[in-house]
């Protein structure tokens, strides 16, 4: 699955660090206007890059009459768990594409952030994403286009809405990591 | 016996190990070597990386699986994007997640590898018994007839239309349930992995496995290796421990595959008298092409390749063919790569089909219709696996040859795909191209960007890090295996390649291996 350009992703992503050199209004700025919604925790990314995935899921698997949206199905929580479970180095990575992906609309004529964005403009801006000559752009929008069509894709509430059958195993064996995420995500959750 | 870093770090101490052998790496290459060199009776101690994993716990889930048995859960990508790479993460390797299609190395690859790299020892009449062992062992067979799901049955029938050349698929395989679930483990022991051949033997042998063990260093004593120190790994969280495990040995063999194997001969520090390690590196890069079909394929079961297209192995030119890493050939015609049908579940297909949202559900909702071919490209332009601030870096070149063979083998399955019956062929990249007429190939093809992040494209068999050769300025290892300059330090994987082997690797790294084992059983 492709994912990020390494140096460039964190050189857009370092707009967060260009905000912190501006000094605390604009980081204010910059961070404020991200809150989760009730059962959400930011384990992989912070509550911004949560925020950002779960407007990138929203756009991408919007759900139809037959099926299930992706924020129905929690798919932005399990990016947040993929990324906990990645190297630092990736996910640094990754979280800078949210980056790009939540600043980068007044680049393709949308005043305002991409989370502020009614779902058709943000659809306009991933098609614009992945159909632009910049090499940064298709690689971030593609990177998330594909993270979150195999997590929405691979839950079985979709299965049958497709006409796939399923593992034959029928138990699921998650992996450790999930085990620990889950935990960590309850502990979280208690603790409101 | 298996020793797993769950219990290594439940007793808070570092482990001090002796063996005739330290293996680093339990796939193809490592886990043959084992068996060898433990069955003629030395202490073998294999190191691996990745967790132990068996039946009981492939679940068949797709993103589950991602997570126990492949690298970087699948999210790895080459350093400018263009390509994922895949490899195994877990005790048996890739092994445990490839096809089970299982090659012998065509005599005109190594009459190649013979004339243009000076790999000798290594030719048809050495391989053949090795060959053999390896396909009793491994029960390799022809595909059934029963194997063929409806896609394979089509590229079948479609690329006999078209005169290709289209043969059955060897498999490792017994008693197949046909799932489907290849690539996510199997869950009946019928694919013929490590998991259930070389390793069990080594374990029988006497020779014991750490698995999460990551070899990060080693201590040498002049030109040997002494011991190899592995960190234990924390599987929760992917992290390194502050747990050690050393092994003393008489011998090392690196065998961590074809990203491991450059990554860890880097780190020490080697490259600096050997500058070919992480040079000259292939992964057969893999275009995906798409259909949409009439009647219902449900390409998600039985085996994913029972039939391949061998008509385009080898490519032509006009003029004298082209060499990996050589210039001055004459002009590409075409071909180059293996063409197979194509096996995924639906999340790994949603990720790789274009678009989103509505449209891109509404392509979903035809998965029992969707069907799809890949080719396997037989690399012609090196590519480097190298450290940059400590982390691994993998280049693959989308350019010159590998791109030429990629836009034929495009057009070539677009082709297939329309004969066999397809009503709308879709390439999968970004710009979403799509055709409804064996007419418009042509434009179609020529149409798609090769610019990084248009394209899916899969990297399954990586290899050529640590090329064989006799010089030391071109090469990493001799035809012994051994890396040069050293006097018990091995290589036994497709590192050595000095070019893609032109079909699955599998068995040539397992023959390659048997050859390894013999050297290293003379270094004790």
């Amino acid at each position: 699955m492709a994912l990020a350009s390494r140096r460039q992703f964190l050189a857009l992503g370092a707009l967060s660090s260009l905000a912190l050199g501006l000094g605390g209004a604009a980081l204010r700025w910059f961070r404020s206007g991200y809150a989760l919604s009730a059962g959400e925790v930011a384990l992989g990314l912070d509550a911004k890059g949560l925020c950002v995935a779960r407007a990138v899921v929203d756009t991408l698997a919007p759900g139809d009459a037959e099926l299930p949206g992706g924020v129905e199905l929690g798919v932005h929580q399990r990016i947040d768990e993929q990324l906990f479970a990645l190297d630092e180095a990736t996910r640094r990575e990754l979280a800078a594409a949210l980056e790009v992906i939540e600043h980068v609309p007044p680049l393709l004529g949308y005043a305002g952030r991409f989370t502020r964005l009614p779902r058709d403009a943000r659809a306009d801006v991933m098609r614009k994403l992945l159909a632009s000559r910049r090499d940064l752009f298709v690689q971030v929008a593609a990177a998330y286009k594909q993270l979150v069509q195999i997590l929405y894709y691979s839950d079985a509430r979709v299965y049958s809405k497709i006409g796939y059958d399923g593992p034959w195993v029928k138990e699921e064996k998650p992996p450790e990591s999930a085990i620990l995420y889950a935990r960590l995500l309850e502990e979280r959750r208690r603790r409101g | 016996m298996i020793t797993q870093g769950a219990s290594l770090l439940s007793t808070g101490r570092d482990v001090s190990v002796e063996s005739d052998v330290c293996v680093i790496g339990s796939g193809c290459g490592g886990a043959a070597l084992a068996a060898r060199v433990a069955e003629a009776g030395h202490r073998v101690v294999i190191l691996e990386q990745g967790g132990y994993y068996t039946k009981d716990d492939f679940d068949q889930r797709e993103v589950d699986m991602l997570a126990k048995i492949d690298g970087g859960r699948g999210l790895e990508a080459s350093d400018d994007l263009s390509v994922s790479l895949t490899y195994g993460h877990n005790v048996g390797g890739a092994s445990v997640h490839y096809w089970a299609d299982s090659y012998r190395t065509p005599g005109d690859r190594l009459a190649e590898w013979r004339d243009e790299f000076g790999i000798v020892g290594h030719g048809e009449v050495v391989l053949a018994p090795l060959f053999a062992e390896l396909e009793r062992d491994l029960s390799v067979e022809p595909a059934r007839d029963e194997y063929a799901n409806r896609m394979n049955q089509l590229v079948r029938d479609a690329a006999g239309a078209l005169g290709w050349h289209v043969a059955r698929v060897p498999q490792a395989r017994k008693a197949c349930r046909a799932s489907g679930h290849c690539m996510q483990g199997c869950a009946y022991d019928a694919k013929q992995s490590q998991l259930v051949t070389y390793l069990p033997r080594a374990f029988r042998a006497g020779a014991d496995l750490y698995s999460d063990a990551r070899a990060e260093s080693f201590e040498w004593d002049g030109r040997r290796v002494r011991a190899v120190v592995a960190s234990v790994i924390d599987r929760a969280t992917g992290q390194p421990s502050a747990r050690r495990v050393r092994v003393e040995a008489r011998a090392v063999v690196v065998a961590a595959g074809g990203y491991g194997t450059p990554e860890l001969l880097l780190r020490q520090g080697l490259k600096d008298r050997l500058p070919a390690v992480g040079e000259n590196f292939f992964c057969n890069p893999c275009p995906m092409t798409h259909a949409v079909f009439d009647e219902d394929i449900v390409m998600w079961r039985n085996i994913p390749a029972a039939f391949g297209v061998e008509e385009f192995r080898l490519a032509r030119y006009a003029g004298p063919r082209r060499v990996f890493g050589r210039g001055g050939a004459g002009r590409y015609l075409e071909g180059g790569y293996l063409l197979m049908p194509n096996q995924l579940h639906p999340g790994m297909l949603g990720a790789v089909l274009p678009g989103f949202g509505v449209e891109h559900a509404r392509l979903m909702k035809k998965l029992p219709k969707l069907g799809g071919t890949i080719a396997w490209i037989d690399d012609v332009e090196p590519g480097r696996v190298r450290l940059d601030a400590g982390r691994r870096r993998i280049e693959v070149p989308v350019h010159g040859g590998n791109a030429e063979r990629l836009r034929d083998a495009w057009r070539k399955q677009a082709e297939l795909l329309f004969r066999a019956g397809a009503r709308q062929v879709i390439f999968g990249d970004a710009a979403d191209t799509r055709i409804e007429r064996p007419g418009d190939v042509q434009r179609a093809v020529a149409s798609l960007s090769l610019r990084p992040g248009r394209n899916v494209l899969a990297a399954p068999h990586p290899g050529g890090g640590a090329r064989m050769g006799a010089d030391p300025k071109t090469s990493v290892v001799d035809i012994e295996h051994r890396v040069h300059g050293t006097d018990n330090l091995f290589v036994a994987d497709p590192s050595v390649f000095p070019s893609p082997p032109s079909v699955d690797p599998s068995l040539t790294i397992m023959a390659f291996s048997f050859l390894a084992a013999d050297a290293v059983r003379a270094a004790l």
